[in-house]
């Protein structure tokens, strides 16, 4: 996988994450950690290799499948990418309406997630209005709202108090517990040593280390 | 229960987007209004064309002839030459006047009156006033005249139906014209509701990369700026035919009043319930393709 200038971002990365594991991906900025969500996501397609995602060469999914697939990911993204323009409620509801979910079914989901991450109060209030934190919140409501398989999760916790990252990687961690695979990339060192689980370090676009599957 | 689901996201897709041109009501009726008044152009000028065609088609006596028998034709060569004319399909009636009758009517007349004392006796012959059937086409009712001007018993067989042929010449190249300005307004609405999503699309190319990146298909993401180009459409055509309704009501008066001059009671007509419908169907589909058009190219660049 290459930049735009034609520098690599990730060379000789390969590993293997199997359905239900939890794992931190870290490594210092620039280091191909978001290059990774991206191919994972479909976001990005890799130069040379190969990316399965749940058994898919992602490479090889149609347009149509690209869409299915990206339903199935839950990805809590690094600058939140929330619109400003519809409330939180309508933000977190978002991956439900794409997958075309019932009304009832919608709102008894999206109050679930928004209950999840404490910003029920708060759902009709535009994120414009949240505090930083509370907007990362609510992305991680969106990721978690559609039952993922795959939860990505690129610095979710920049933001967050002490307090909250340890409850939000909770978060992540009881949903592996469920069966949802989560790939959680931080800088947070403090909080990998609190809740350890699989640690996979990129630097220079290259795996440094991977402690293996807990 | 799927498909109970789809519909209820088209309605609620219908319905917001509806709400969103209503909290921006200006910019919303000026670009309804100028679709409107482009509209409103040709289908005000087909409302008039089919008035004046039926105009014409009140003047159809008009386009009857005269045929001047010669000096001394009796009754009964009248009579016959009437009965056969009356037997063509071309024909809707045959009406006679006498040489007393058309003496009668010329005394009547002032301008006749000294001219007419100094005859000794009655100089007008037979007269056949011949008036079309109302679906007789122009060109067989004149080849029926042509036909008649030839016969022996025949002096002359006039007609002033020039101006009526201008007029349907007329009416013929209006009609094109107003075909051609049709598609010519079309083109226009496409562009200018192609030009207004095309703006907003790209007010909210964030969110779109935001649906894309959470799995929206192309449908999905289109979806509101299609339901807004309906709008667009819709109110579009609404606003013409209001116009066209207004125009019709002003000019009603003086269309009577022109019946009226010819002996008509014909009233200025409305468009209709089925052209109506097609004004309004033509707002919308204008208005959904000039979305389309928009939007399609855009959301393609979004995808990875």
């Amino acid at each position: 996988m290459r930049y735009r200038g034609g520098a690599e971002a990730l060379s000789e990365v390969s590993l293997s994450i199997a359905a239900g594991e939890f794992a931190y991906l870290t490594g210092p900025s620039g280091a191909g950690k978001t290059t990774l969500i991206k191919l994972l996501a479909a976001i990005e397609r890799p130069a040379r290799g190969q990316v399965f995602v749940m058994g898919r060469n992602v490479e090889r999914l149609s347009r149509r499948a690209i869409c299915r697939h990206r339903r199935n990911i839950g990805i809590v993204f690094q600058n939140n990418l929330l619109l400003e323009d519809r409330s939180a409620y309508q933000n977190v509801a978002l991956p439900l309406h794409i997958s075309g979910l019932g009304p009832r079914e919608v709102q008894r989901r999206t109050e679930a997630a928004l209950d999840s991450v404490g910003l029920l109060r708060s759902a009709r209030k535009s994120p414009r209005l949240l505090s930083q934190g509370e907007q990362q919140r609510l992305g991680i409501a969106r990721a978690v709202v559609n039952r993922p398989q795959l939860l990505i999760a690129d610095e979710p916790t920049g933001n967050l108090d002490p307090d909250l990252s340890r409850e939000v990687m909770q978060l992540f961690r009881r949903m592996a517990g469920y069966g949802v695979t989560a790939l959680v990339a931080t800088h947070d060192l403090g909080l990998i040593e609190a809740l350890p689980a699989r640690r996979i370090s990129l630097a220079e676009g290259r795996i440094h280390s991977d402690t293996g599957p807990a | 229960m799927k498909l109970l689901h789809f519909f209820r996201r088209h309605v609620v897709c219908c319905y917001s987007e509806a709400a969103r041109l209503a909290r921006h009501p200006l910019g919303s009726l000026m670009t309804v209004g100028a679709i409107g008044l482009a509209l409103a152009l040709p289908a005000g000028l087909s409302a008039f064309l089919r008035n004046a065609e039926g105009l014409a088609a009140v003047w159809g006596e008009a386009r009857s002839f005269s045929i001047y028998l010669k000096d001394g034709a009796s009754v009964a060569v009248a009579e016959q030459l009437a009965e056969d004319l009356e037997r063509n399909p071309a024909v809707g009636a045959v009406r006679r006047i006498s040489p007393a009758e058309a003496l009668s009517i010329m005394e009547g007349r002032s301008e006749f009156a000294g001219a007419l004392e100094t005859m000794e006796s009655n100089p007008l012959p037979w007269t056949l006033v011949v008036i079309p059937a109302p679906e007789a086409p122009d060109a067989e009712f004149l080849a029926l005249k042509a036909t008649v001007a030839t016969l022996e018993e025949v002096d002359q067989a006039l007609a002033d139906t020039q101006w009526l042929e201008r007029l349907s010449a007329l009416l013929a190249l209006a009609g094109q014209a107003l075909l051609l300005l049709l598609f010519m307004v079309l083109v226009a609405l496409v562009v200018i509701i192609g030009n207004t999503i095309r703006l907003e699309v790209q007010k909210q190319r964030d969110a779109l990369e935001v649906l894309a990146l959470l799995g929206a298909s192309r449908g999905y993401m289109r979806r509101p700026f299609l339901y807004q180009g309906f709008w667009y459409g819709l109110g579009g055509g609404l606003v013409a035919l209001g116009l066209v309704r207004l125009g019709l009501w002003i000019l009603g008066d003086s269309f009577s009043g022109l019946m009226a001059l010819y002996g008509g009671d014909r009233v200025l007509s409305s468009a209709g319930w089925r052209q109506e419908l097609l004004i309004l169907g033509v707002g919308v589909f204008t208005g959904w393709l000039g979305a389309w058009r928009a939007v399609a190219g855009q959301v393609r660049t979004l995808e990875a």
